[in-house]
């Protein structure tokens, strides 16, 4: 039995329901949209790259999935910009979406807010750009 | 008009369709209600045997259609209840002997006479579900929390959706196990809420009972007989006659239902 703070923490292994959960979500996506799983990972690498010719971004971060909302899925593109560009797109652009797009075919945008992405805010190399050091 | 012609469906096979369609007949004659069942589940009947009629079949759907008899003949009176027929489908003739024009013609005849004309639809998306949906007012569909029964769920949804008519659908989930949902070893309610977004007519919780009286021929909610299953499907009925039994409290909150479920297990066992 996994605990309280356990699960609290994220740290318990899931349970065999919520590997169901996901698994089904996904067959789901395929099933729903007429589009084998395997062409979904094509997808994904070919949206990347499109970005990739306009914003550097940090590929290794890059995550787009599929999220539903009332039977209707969405597919979610989070997709961090490499620090210092990522600054300058902000500092010229307005404010960027939340980096969602629908399935529809609208292009995805970019998440390009540098406090949702952590992980690149932690990369010591780059805390000359840090935009938010105290 | 007079009658609401509901069918119930899940795509996948075995979930409980023909038993939950049985016991639901049942509940509501016994709620004073005008009811038939159709068997549409042609080259594999078994309405009849569930519900204990087997030995009373004189003529089916397909001698109606075909005009070998009256559509009244055909039917099958429960003499258990008050107001409770069941129109068996044919054993020997494959599902094309009967068209969904053939079904939205018969359901019509019965509509004024009646309150509630229950669908049995067969397995599968093909000609014998094409027939069951044709005629549909309302479509219920019974999953159970396992990954296939919901995907099958949700192809049926999909298809209910694309005919384009708005039927209003509702789910069942059928043998739910509520101490495997509470060691996270089976999707819960809300699971299946989340996935399916389709709205929730209740939950059956998995019980033995319910195989004894598909052995007896006796459908679980003839008598007044207290078992998980039993309750549960009676709760529907009333819901399905517009009675507003909690459903959000007991069933969607998280544990409600299946922690008190689960409490009146142990304390059985003790």
């Amino acid at each position: 039995m996994t605990s309280l703070f356990e699960r609290l923490k994220g740290r318990r292994e899931p349970t065999s329901a919520e590997i169901a959960k996901e698994r089904l979500k996904l067959v789901l996506v395929a099933d729903r949209s007429d589009l084998a799983p395997e062409k979904l990972h094509e997808m994904q690498s070919e949206i990347i790259d499109v970005i990739k010719r306009y914003i550097h971004i940090d590929e290794m971060e890059v995550q787009i999935k599929f999220e539903q909302r009332d039977r209707k899925n969405y597919l979610v593109a989070d997709i961090p910009l490499q620090r210092e560009r990522a600054y300058e797109a902000l500092a010229a652009a307005e404010p960027a979406g939340e980096g969602e797009a629908e399935e529809e075919g609208e292009p995805p945008e970019a998440a390009a807010e540098p406090e949702d992405e952590a992980e690149v805010e932690e990369q010591p190399e780059e805390d000359e750009t840090e935009p938010e050091k105290e | 008009m007079g009658a609401r012609v509901i069918t119930i469906t899940s795509g996948k096979g075995g979930v409980g369709k023909t038993t939950a369609t049985a016991n639901l007949a049942v509940a509501l004659a016994n709620l004073g209600k005008k009811v038939v069942c159709i068997d549409a589940d042609i080259g594999l009947r078994n309405l009849d045997v569930v519900m204990g009629l087997e030995n009373r079949i004189v003529y089916d759907l397909v001698d109606v259609v075909e005009g070998r008899c009256k559509l009244r003949q055909a039917m099958v009176k429960d003499k258990r209840v008050p107001d409770l027929y069941l129109l068996p489908a044919a054993q020997t003739r494959d599902k094309t002997a009967v068209s969904p024009q053939d079904m939205v013609a018969l359901t019509s005849q019965l509509r004024g006479d009646y309150d509630y004309i229950l669908i049995d639809s067969p397995a599968g998306i093909e000609w014998g579900f094409r027939n069951a949906l044709a005629p549909a007012d309302e479509v219920i569909i019974i999953t159970n929390p396992e990954a296939s029964a919901v995907r099958d769920a949700d192809r049926i949804i999909g298809l209910v959706e694309a005919e384009g008519r708005k039927i209003p659908t509702s789910l069942v989930i059928n043998r739910a196990k509520p101490d495997m949902i509470r060691r996270g070893d089976m999707l819960s309610v809300n699971d299946v809420l989340d996935i399916l977004s389709t709205p929730l007519l209740g939950v059956i919780p998995d019980d033995e009972q319910i195989i004894v009286s598909s052995n007896r021929g006796n459908p679980l909610t003839l008598d007044n007989q207290k078992t998980p299953a039993s309750e549960a499907i009676r709760d529907i009925a009333r819901r399905i006659t517009g009675a507003k039994v909690p459903i959000g409290e007991l069933e969607r909150k998280k544990g409600g239902l299946f922690r008190r479920l689960a409490r009146l297990f142990r304390r059985s066992k003790a």
